[in-house]
């Protein structure tokens, strides 16, 4: 079952008195459990497509289907709602919260809410995502007291926090080693692999592509090629 | 503690150098504020309690007139009209009088006399009072030489201040016992009285410029104000009489028929003759005698001075409904421009305040405009995260309403702090200016909750006002930006 539906999205930008056409119309869908990689060189629309999935951005052109809605039809309040709802999100840059420490930056996301769970029951989440993360010792660390893959760990766990259905990281490993990069890979397919959680994740880091069970190649915000694999947890329970 | 607060604090925190600009700011306007508020009030209860207690009480009645007016007479320099007497003097009291709040009254007039001292002549503001009445209600009269006026009997009380001031620039001596020479000129005419000084007083609470008055028997100040009532009755005009004034042309009065020339058979009358011959000293056939009711003014003073807007109110309605053309106005408007001197420094004060707090409002909204661009990605972020705009809003909103409370709280105390010390040491009024300004030679200052709260009302707006930008600059951010920028 498709969870994202992208048909025929294009995105254009103002740039001074031009424009730039970020994306000229792509058409793919995702299914829920996928583990899917949207590879390209810089510039090639990367980004462009996961800020319009994670409904971030607005397409110019065509509808992008997230959990079943039409995201252009929603207003800012239901767009903040299905973001918060379905989609969890691992930046680049890690975007931790300076003034929290990690515990509270994996917090955060549950504090937005309407949902409200025990105190208990809190507790016992938060606890399992900071040792899922391996960053039990950490958690009372403030963000500038971490390596670069030790936030990312924190933005994973906070990516996950809200039991999101899917996850979109933008190139999650650019600014990590790439020892460091792949263990980040490692541990979003086993989060993938035991929560079933959707992770889409953009990347041009070769090494990295090979994780995935999906690959979509963008060249010139047009897809140059797709390619899927059999899943790793295909028929698991 | 709530996740907004938690990050607001240790926002601050974090932003040491912009929070400490801020509340720097903040701390020093509200102090200001304290502070200045807490000298005028004080002064204006100084200046409420003089006047209460030894000029006006809480309410003074008079004839209604077109000019402003005080119980020193005509507000306005040049005023032509004078001031008029209570109408229905007796009827007015009464009512007044029956009114359970009133705790005492008294009737005054007020005039302005030339007063001889030898070949100089001063100048003198005289209250015209009931003596019993007035030294009931205005205790701060404290005679240093003499005695007090009695009922009835004729004389004047001179302020020691007043009598410095002959001594000083007359070189004369007066004391009690002496006579001075009184004398005016208005509508009625010149006018001149002798009266004995029947002692010197000094205020208990000293207020320069106001102890210049002199407290005169009502019935020689009606004498020189030339408060009089006409015996129209007793002129009877004869026929002949009657058809001069009947004359259509004045120029015909002076026609050689009219005139009747009599020769006198004696060049000389002694003063026992002529005396004889205009009546005998006594009132003669048409002359004219003093109104002994006539009062310009019925000052009250009111058990409870909390009642005083309540009683004025009802005054006025019931002088409306007996069509007495009188009106009762408060201390203040009794008072006059003295009284107003706080008032218009207060104002003054308060604009300034208004332009200091509208310099600080912009310096806070543009420190606060680039924390919010420097926050840019973080806002994204939250924004991305889930965050509603209200999030983002009452984020920023508690930051702002965090540090105006926090550093506006410390201005308070240090301006509570510095009135204190101010309390202790007292500021000496070096001029009669300050003097009247501070209702008293020695300014003791103190906070009053109403000045707190009206810091605290300030701050409330200094947060209110200066988050709004600064919140419209957060909102328009988006969640792109989380992305685009690097964090």
């Amino acid at each position: 079952m498709a969870i994202v539906t992208l048909d025929n999205v294009k995105k254009i930008y103002p740039l001074g008195k031009t424009e730039v056409e970020a994306v000229r119309g792509v058409s793919f869908s995702v299914e829920e459990g996928d583990f899917i990689s949207i590879a390209g060189p810089s510039g090639s629309g990367k980004t462009t497509i996961l800020n319009l999935i994670g409904c971030i951005d607005t397409p110019t052109e065509g509808t992008v289907v997230v959990d079943e809605v039409n995201t252009g039809e929603l207003n800012d309040k239901e767009i903040t709602n299905l973001r918060h709802r379905t989609i969890g999100f691992i930046f680049q840059s890690f975007n931790l919260i300076p003034v929290l420490n990690v515990e509270e930056n994996i917090e955060f996301p549950l504090l937005l809410g309407k949902d409200r769970i025990s105190k208990k029951e809190k507790s016992e989440w938060l606890g399992f995502l900071i040792d899922e993360v391996g960053l039990t010792e950490q958690k009372n660390h403030r963000a500038n007291e971490l390596s670069g893959g030790q936030r990312q760990r924190v933005a994973i766990a906070r990516a996950l926090v809200t039991k999101p259905r899917i996850v979109l990281a933008d190139e999650p490993t650019a600014n990590l080693d790439s020892k460091t990069g792949e263990s980040i890979i490692e541990l979003m397919k086993k989060i993938n692999r035991e929560q079933k959680t959707t992770f889409i994740f953009s990347t041009h880091d070769p090494a990295i592509m090979k994780i995935a069970d999906h690959i979509i190649f963008l060249h010139d915000g047009l897809i140059e090629s797709e390619e899927r694999r059999e899943r790793e947890n295909a028929g698991s329970p | 503690m709530p996740v907004l607060l938690r990050i607001a604090f240790r926002n601050l925190k974090e932003h040491k150098s912009k929070t400490l600009i801020i509340g720097i700011i903040i701390a020093l306007g509200i102090s200001i504020l304290t502070i200045g508020n807490s000298l005028m009030d004080t002064a204006a209860r100084g200046i409420q309690k003089t006047f209460i207690e030894n000029y006006t009480g809480h309410i003074m009645v008079s004839g209604k007139t077109d000019s402003p007016l005080s119980i020193f007479g005509m507000q306005m320099a040049g005023a032509t009209e004078k001031v008029p007497v209570i109408p229905q003097y007796e009827k007015v009291k009464k009512y007044v009088v029956s009114l359970p709040e009133v705790e005492a009254v008294t009737s005054q007039v007020t005039g302005y006399a030339g007063i001889e001292l030898g070949e100089e002549r001063g100048f003198v503001i005289l209250f015209g009072i009931e003596p019993e009445s007035y030294r009931k209600m205005f205790s701060s009269i404290e005679i240093i030489e003499g005695r007090y006026l009695e009922p009835g009997e004729e004389g004047i009380l001179l302020g020691e201040s007043k009598i410095l001031e002959i001594e000083k620039e007359y070189d004369i001596t007066i004391g009690a016992g002496d006579q001075v020479i009184l004398n005016s000129f208005g509508a009625a005419g010149f006018k001149i009285r002798e009266v004995p000084v029947r002692g010197i007083f000094r205020l208990k609470q000293k207020t320069e410029g106001l102890d210049q008055i002199g407290f005169i028997d009502i019935q020689s100040l009606r004498a020189l104000e030339g408060m009089v009532v006409a015996t129209a009755s007793d002129f009877k005009l004869d026929e002949e009489e009657t058809k001069l004034l009947n004359l259509d042309s004045p120029e015909s009065l002076f026609s050689e028929d009219d005139i009747v020339e009599t020769e006198t058979s004696r060049s000389e009358y002694s003063q026992q003759e002529l005396m004889g011959i205009l009546g005998g000293g006594e009132g003669g056939t048409g002359s004219i005698t003093i109104d002994s009711g006539a009062w310009h003014y019925l000052l009250i003073k009111l058990k409870n001075g909390r009642d005083m807007p309540r009683i004025i109110a009802e005054l006025n309605s019931w002088f409306d409904r007996e069509n007495i053309p009188a009106t009762a106005v408060d201390w203040k408007t009794a008072a006059g421009g003295m009284a107003m001197t706080s008032d218009i420094m207060k104002t003054v004060f308060n604009i300034a305040i208004l332009i200091v707090a509208v310099v600080a409002v912009i310096i806070i909204m543009n420190t606060l405009v680039i924390s919010v661009i420097e926050r840019t990605p973080e806002i994204g972020t939250i924004r991305a995260l889930g965050a509603r705009k209200s999030f983002v809003w009452k984020m920023f909103a508690l930051e702002t309403f965090t540090i105006s409370v926090l550093f506006g709280t410390m201005g308070i105390m240090l301006g509570v702090i510095i009135i204190g010390v101010l309390n202790i040491i007292g500021i000496q009024a070096t001029n009669t200016f300050l003097n009247v300004l501070f209702g008293g030679p020695v300014l003791r200052p103190s906070v009053s909750s109403g000045t707190i709260l009206s810091a605290f009302g300030i701050i409330v707006l200094i947060g209110f006002l200066s988050h709004l930008y600064p919140v419209w600059v957060a909102l328009k951010i988006q969640p792109v930006k989380a992305i685009q920028t690097e964090y």
